[in-house]
């Protein structure tokens, strides 16, 4: 007893040291000052003071199962073959926390990959070395590369906001989004008599977008509910991604000062139609409900594969999964909005993508920047075109053989299907969960979005008002700099 | 003098045979433990060294932070499952212990859950959860019930952890539970079977104060246990839906360790301590109640 009030009492004395010397070091200025008035300072090293020999080591993060990992020996490969002064240490690294770890001790690899909801958070703190300077100095060309990607893939150090100032990061891939068709499905669905010729030509129309009317109609009609036993069941659809139709019809979930758009009727439109969707009972039911998360897009893509969801919008990324599942499948671009005017809006989705960077711990600059200008290369990309993961992060490859057409790589992705996620890039916009440093203003929104979907919340109005306050101050709180006039 | 030395390399010689797991201790739990404390009491720039001293402001954070508010109540709600769990492993223990056909068998059935993976079992719960194809809504609307959102009704979905944590915990309190049974003294039961004692009354009276060591042990550990899970709550459902199944170590990894909440170190260090002591006042709670109901000489 005697010994635990002991240590309670050494407890207490380190908290009140720490508070006392606390009262005398808080300036209550955490962020610091910038030179553009923003309250940011930027603390991030500058890469032309860290770029090293030309010859030697350079590390390089990998990850990925099997397959991808023999691919990265491939490109290390072909590196070193064209650069013979430098070798490159391959450090296998799967999971993005790790990593974090290891920037935080500087002992990351040089070169790293990361994930766009990171890439913000990480510039933003410093934790990555800017490419402008490699950029400016040998006038490399980025004008190839899909333009959304440099710029969501800069970051302005005076301001301290992502979209725009110094590129930090060049593409791996360009990670875009479309709706995958379980033909066998679609078939079944026309023999049946349930679609329509005029329907069937819809589903099967690859180039011209469906309306989300249409779009609608048609999952309705490929939907077959036995109410007492959903082991039969099939889906017309999974939920759609709200975005699209937002973005479709011209407007955004976000106000242009950065405030949840309230106002907005198209909002409360697509919101009506993705719970009529997925709400049992529903005139429109046709999609299983599942909340927005990892975890559930894995449920769905199950049920894809198992021919429980007939049209399925999901990443081109996964297009390697339902090779190796020898599915049937064909992909359509994402509907379109028809405005008050008639006129229609655009197929548009989001990307989602992985970057190569340089770590704040890179003491090889130089040879950093030769790798990721390789890896990024038309060369470098064609190696990574074997695994048919995603869209190239190069405009001009689209149309070689081995991109325009995935069979010839053994994909069961046609050549119309590819096409598709090429219009799909042309017009994609950065994820929500990646468009400020931090995703958490999405995040809460989307776990009350789940509540309006399950009924728990009963109206629009009554989400909104529910959401907007957490939201606004979630965006304020990760990016304060933007409320700098 | 010559058994001065001895004794000093006696000293040595034990000094050296503990100075591993000593060594062990200070590297990977002692000084990471001392740092997280500092780290609580500051906001540190890991990248340029800077250290600010805010003294209790992480603490206050946390103290106004709703979420970390909500994740505590949930981990409430788990802990209230920890005694139905404790009760049903006594229960299927009671039934163990009769001297039926194929009880071995039974016992390894009901332990298999404690062997499997937390991941695995996990990834099959979901499926058995799922609103649309799992199998206990089939097996509802079967019977003509409605369909449950197990994992989707904010509601219902902390029961639905809770249901999955008692199936995958049960074996191995089972077995304590078993082997503390069988040591409870057989001439109690027969005393009481001779005054007249009714089987509710045996059990109450004799069987209960006689396991009770062992229901201590295990609701410490349990306790312990609950508040730390994290496995199961990430893959379920990753604190889904409406953060309903959030858990307070779930909040801290997120806080931690991804862009959710930009990565915030320092923070999550000043809620991991508030967390470690809302374990110990649990934990403590429990010992000096154990005083009460524990019976270590029946």
């Amino acid at each position: 007893m005697k010994k635990s009030i002991k240590f309670l009492s050494i407890l207490c004395s380190l908290v009140m040291l720490f508070s006392v010397a606390a009262c005398s070091t808080n300036n209550g200025d955490s962020t610091g000052t910038g030179g553009s008035g923003s309250g940011f300072k930027y603390k991030g090293l500058n890469i032309m003071d860290n770029l090293g020999s030309t010859t030697g080591t350079v590390s390089f993060h990998v990850g990925g199962g099997q397959v991808e990992l023999q691919l990265w020996d491939k490109l290390i490969a072909g590196f070193e073959k064209q650069n013979p002064g430098i070798k490159v240490e391959k450090v296998t690294i799967n999971d993005m926390d790790v990593l974090y770890t290891q920037l935080l001790s500087g002992t990351a690899p040089d070169v790293i990959q990361m994930e766009s909801p990171d890439f913000g958070s990480w510039a933003k703190a410093g934790a990555l070395q800017s490419v402008q300077p490699l950029v400016e100095r040998d006038n490399f060309d980025t004008s190839d590369y899909w333009p959304q990607l440099i710029k969501m893939y800069s970051f302005d150090t005076q301001a301290g906001v992502r979209g725009g100032g110094d590129l930090f990061a060049l593409p791996k891939d360009m990670g875009v989004n479309g709706i995958f068709v379980n033909r066998k499905l679609v078939n079944a669905a026309k023999e049946r008599g349930d679609l329509t010729e005029e329907e069937y030509k819809l589903v099967t129309d690859q180039v011209n977008p469906m309306t989300y009317e249409q779009y609608l109609n048609v999952a309705k009609k490929l939907t077959i509910l036995d109410p007492n036993n959903s082991e039969y069941n099939i889906y017309g659809t999974n939920r759609v991604y709200w975005e699209s139709y937002v973005w479709s019809a011209g407007d955004d979930i976000l106000t242009e000062d950065y405030q949840l758009n309230t106002e907005s009727e198209v909002l409360k439109e697509v919101f009506e139609y993705s719970k009529a969707m997925v709400t049992e009972g529903s005139e429109d039911y046709c999609a299983p409900y599942t909340p927005a998360s990892s975890a559930s897009s894995q449920d769905e893509m199950s049920m894809f594969m198992t021919d429980r969801i007939a049209m399925y919008w999901s990443g081109r990324w996964l297009v390697p999964n339902y090779d190796a599942a020898n599915m049937d499948y064909y992909c359509i671009p994402m509907p379109v909005v028809v405005k008050e005017d008639g006129t229609k809006g655009e197929s548009v989705g989001w990307f989602y993508n992985i970057v190569y960077g340089v770590s704040r711990n890179c003491k090889n600059g130089e040879m950093a920047w030769k790798l990721i200008q390789y890896l990024t290369s038309l060369e470098g990309y064609r190696i990574m075109n074997e695994l048919n993961y995603n869209v190239p992060g190069r405009m001009s490859l689209i149309t070689e053989e081995a991109f325009a057409n995935p069979q010839t790589n053994g994909s069961v992705l046609d050549e119309a299907s590819a096409n598709v996620f090429f219009n799909m890039a042309k017009t994609a916009r950065i994820n929500n969960a990646a468009r400020l440093t931090s995703s958490n203003w999405i995040e809460t929104f989307e776990s009350k979005l789940s509540l309006y979907f399950t009924g728990e919340i009963a109206s629009y109005e009554a989400l909104m008002t529910s959401v907007s306050k957490q939201v606004n101050a979630a965006i304020k709180k990760s990016d304060p700099q933007l409320f700098v006039n | 003098m010559k058994g001065s030395s001895i004794k000093k390399k006696d000293y040595l010689a034990g000094y050296l045979f503990i100075a591993p797991p000593i060594i062990g201790f200070m590297l990977f739990s002692l000084i990471p433990i001392v740092f997280s404390l500092v780290l609580s009491f500051s906001e540190y720039d890991f990248f340029t060294g800077e250290i600010n001293l805010i003294g209790f402001e992480g603490y206050a954070r946390a103290i106004e932070d709703e979420l970390f508010f909500k994740s505590l109540g949930n981990i409430c709600i788990a802990l209230g499952g920890v005694l139905l769990q404790i009760a049903v492993m006594l229960g299927v223990a009671l039934l163990l212990t009769a001297k039926v056909k194929g009880v071995t068998f039974f016992r390894a059935l009901f332990f298999i859950p404690s062997l499997c993976s937390s991941v695995a079992v996990t990834l099959v719960w979901k499926w058995v959860y799922n609103y649309d194809f799992g199998i206990l809504n089939g097996l509802l609307t079967s019977l003509g019930l409605d369909k449950v959102g197990w994992l989707i009704d904010t509601k219902v979905a902390m029961i639905s952890m809770i249901i999955q944590g008692i199936w995958m915990g049960i074996g191995g309190g089972m077995v304590m539970y078993i082997a503390g049974l069988k040591n409870a003294p057989r001439q109690y039961y027969e005393a009481a079977e001779i005054d007249g004692a009714n089987a509710f009354q045996r059990f109450f009276h004799i069987t209960l104060p006689c396991v009770s060591p062992t229901t201590f042990y295990i609701l410490v550990t349990t306790i312990i246990g609950t508040v730390s899970d994290f496995a199961r709550y990430k893959l379920m459902n990753n604190g889904g839906p409406d953060y309903s199944t959030l858990t307070p170590v779930l909040y801290i990894y997120q806080t931690a360790f991804t862009s959710q909440y930009g990565y915030d170190y320092t923070y999550a260090t000043a809620m991991s301590w508030l967390t470690g002591l809302f374990i110990i006042v649990l934990v403590a709670a429990t010992f000096i109640s154990s005083k009460r109901w524990v019976h270590y000489s029946v």
